[in-house]
């Protein structure tokens, strides 16, 4: 376990990446003054916005780490981290490409085909091309391995039937990719027998319905698979190391830094009236958020380094999701209380608007990519030696 | 980072693996000054660590003495260990020949620069760490600016009551109500490009370090019992709630490491002591934590004297109140935004972390 290993090293980020956290800034602050957006928490998932992902990916901002020959700028993923952590901490809305650069594009570099990655990456690269998640199912939450959705080898395509839901953002991507059964289940092997397929979400036999958030909004939905034939060429890896590769999307899934930084516009203006007035009692609240902040961003980094390393650093990503999203969901209740407390924060308007748009959807931090019992079991089975 | 703190920490851990066990420990908490580990750490020559090589020193940095108080935390060392490095560190800031150890230290608010003028000073300071058995105190105080000062007073001009924090540490009182500043040994000068909170925040991030290796042996601790202890016919860590206890035991070590180590790292200027700050303060919130789970999988074993975990529990927790609490370090962390003029508090967060 890195962060317990004495002889772990935190990498240092400033110096290298310093010129292009300067460009991303100058860029959010021209689309912010030309109205090109509006900051939110929660930005990842409720900013679906393909103009905007589009002009970043005309910048080369989405997946700047990848090889140039799959739309990328080779860059180093330390870029890619300071490109992503501006546009988080900036409530800048990146939903509509997020789970396509963030999981479905290293899946494809790691496990895919050649020809997959020269059809994808350069389009996910380009802002233009979003995938959705194909994990979840009605009876199918935390316990990935009980997936129901079958496909069977009809001639050279797969015959996929099932359904999906918690699909975020399903209604504006182009493909989904499905973590499916094409063997039979064994109670002995619950792992073998899976795979992963990229389903053309246009296709025939494919039905998306929304599932209305609790607030009235849409980012979820229900995805049906009728007879969707799927050609074999779409099959990501091969047959039945479907488990593997997921459990690797999945770390994709939970190592980066919108598992903190949700909340951080509601924060941002927060602080912003705290350091702007005068030394108060206030403090107290607001540097404790700091430094829980200050100390995501370093474990963020390590893992990240990590990442970019070539490990697998699970059991780190599953505790700063665990502190992190915790933290999301902590700050929500620090500002409220300042916004009643604390004469510096009470009365401001923007706060206020902030806030209204983020406590609604604020269960969704614990519960998104693992839930935190989930990450919790995993990291005490490493512990433990499991 | 030199490139001493891996052999550094592995000679200290080996050191204190044999020489530093749970008797030790309770046999200095009844008042024995344990001589033998003493001597033993003086071959890791913490007076020295922090010289650079030029003046005769070991030339390490703050994270090479991290590294040794880290374990020294974990293993209890009941001995002036972050002090004598901080004296020593401070001897040579102030251009003064190196003093054989142990050494105390102490961060005080006494006007020292007041003192310097008047050539007298009264003094009467608390919790001076071990000073009763030093061989000096180097006690820092503030100039009227909030530079830093030192006056270091050797054994033979001051006598201290011996005295004992919570934690069962020696933690003397120190009173003298009107010192001359003209005693054989005594000095009191201006410490060059320090000011009083660099001096502090250097003391609360080994204060912290001390934490992190005390949540470190807790967390071992208890993963040791949990996986012995039986109830219900299995051990207790193969059930699920204790299972998320030991989870987040881990993940609050975890944090307090990676703030300690990101800190230590930091070098001096404007954001250094932000990143001090966030180090002391979020190492004293996981002692908390540490210290509450620790115990309620340990259950009433846990709170015997008999048991090894409250050598590190009462530990941690004491040392969240020394160089400065939670609270203070919150205030001083947000004040270290208000006097950089920080354009926003994300853009403060990316410079006190960026090394």
């Amino acid at each position: 376990m890195l962060f317990l290993n004495p002889d772990f090293e935190l990498p240092s980020i400033g110096a290298t990446t310093a010129a292009l956290r300067c460009a991303v800034r100058e860029f959010i602050a021209d689309e912010r003054a030309g109205g090109g957006f509006t900051p939110r928490c929660d930005s990842w998932t409720e900013g679906l916005a393909p103009d905007f992902s589009r002009r970043l990916g005309a910048r080369g901002w989405i997946g700047y780490h990848w090889p140039t020959q799959y739309g990328g700028r080779g860059g180093s993923a330390f870029d890619t981290l300071t490109i992503n952590e501006e546009l988080l901490a900036a409530g800048a809305p990146v939903g509509a490409h997020w789970i396509a650069a963030r999981q479905s594009a290293p899946l494809l570099m790691r496990f895919g085909s050649e020809a997959q990655r020269q059809e994808f990456l350069p389009r996910i690269a380009a802002g233009t091309t979003y995938f959705a998640i194909g994990m979840s199912e009605p009876d199918v939450g935390s316990d990935l391995a009980s997936v129901r959705s079958r496909a069977e080898r009809v001639g050279n395509a797969w015959v996929l039937n099932g359904r999906k839901v918690w699909t975020s953002g399903a209604h504006l991507c182009h493909y989904a990719i499905v973590l499916c059964r094409t063997a039979p289940a064994d109670p002995k092997a619950r792992h073998a027998g899976l795979s992963q397929l990229v389903v053309d979400l246009h296709a025939k036999g494919v039905t998306i319905r929304p599932i209305r958030m609790l607030d009235g909004s849409h980012h979820f939905n229900e995805v049906v698979f009728d007879h969707v034939e799927v050609p074999d060429e779409r099959l990501v890896g091969a047959p039945g190391d479907g488990w593997k590769q997921v459990t690797s999307e999945l770390a994709y899934e939970r190592s980066g830094p919108e598992r903190f930084l949700s909340t951080m516009p509601l924060l941002e203006r927060c602080l912003e009236l705290v350091v702007a007035g005068p030394p108060a009692v206030g403090d107290i609240a607001a540097g404790r958020m700091l430094a829980r902040l200050m100390t995501l961003r370093n474990m963020s980094l390590g893992v990240w380094g990590a990442l970019g390393q070539g490990q697998s650093p699970v059991i780190e990503a599953a505790m700063v999701k665990d502190l992190g999203t915790n933290f999301e969901r902590d700050s929500i209740e620090i500002v409220r209380e300042a916004m009643v407390a604390d004469a510096r924060v009470a009365g401001d308007e923007a706060l206020a608007q902030l806030m209204a748009d983020a406590l609604p959807l604020s269960p969704t931090y614990n519960l998104r990519g693992g839930t935190n019992e989930v990450l919790r079991n995993m990291i005490a089975k490493n512990l433990q030696g499991k | 980072m030199s490139d001493l703190a891996r052999p550094l920490a592995e000679a200290a851990e080996r050191l204190f693996t044999q020489r530093c066990g749970t008797d030790v420990v309770a046999s200095a908490e009844t008042g024995t000054w344990p001589q033998a580990l003493w001597s033993a750490v003086e071959q890791l020559t913490p007076a020295q660590l922090l010289v650079p090589e030029d003046r005769g020193g070991a030339g390490g940095d703050w994270a090479d003495a991290c590294a040794l108080l880290e374990r020294a935390g974990e293993f209890n060392v009941p001995l002036p260990v972050a002090e004598t490095v901080l004296a020593g560190w401070l001897l040579d800031r102030a251009g003064l020949p190196a003093m054989a150890g142990p050494l105390s230290f102490a961060c005080s608010t006494i006007d020292l620069a007041a003192a310097h003028r008047h050539g007298r000073v009264a003094i009467d300071v608390r919790n001076v760490p071990w000073a009763a058995r030093s061989a000096g105190i180097a006690l820092v105080g503030r100039g009227g600016g909030g530079e830093a000062w030192l006056l270091y007073l050797p054994a033979g001009a001051y006598v201290a009551a011996p005295d004992r924090a919570p934690a069962g540490d020696a933690r003397d009182h120190v009173s003298l109500p009107d010192l001359a500043l003209t005693g054989p040994g005594v000095t009191c000068q201006r410490l060059q490009g320090l000011r009083h909170a660099d001096v502090l925040g250097r003391a609360a991030l080994l204060r912290a370090a001390q934490i992190a290796g005390a949540c470190r042996r807790a967390l071992a601790l208890t993963l040791a019992y949990t996986g012995e202890r039986v109830q219900f016919g299995r051990a207790i860590g193969q059930f699920q709630a204790v299972q998320h206890q030991l989870a987040q035991l881990a993940e609050e070590t975890a944090a307090a490491r990676v703030a300690v180590q990101a800190a230590a790292r930091t070098a001096d200027g404007p954001w250094s002591v932000a990143a001090m700050a966030a180090a002391k303060l979020r190492a004293g919130e996981a002692a908390g934590l540490c210290a509450r789970i620790a115990h309620q999988l340990h259950g009433a074993m846990g709170v015997t004297a008999e048991h090894p975990l409250h050598q590190s529990t009462r530990r941690m927790l004491a040392w969240r109140d020394e160089h400065g609490a939670e609270a203070y370090w919150a205030r001083e962390l947000v004040q270290a935004l208000r006097d950089a003029g920080a354009p926003g508090a994300w853009q403060a967060i990316v410079a006190a972390t960026s090394r």
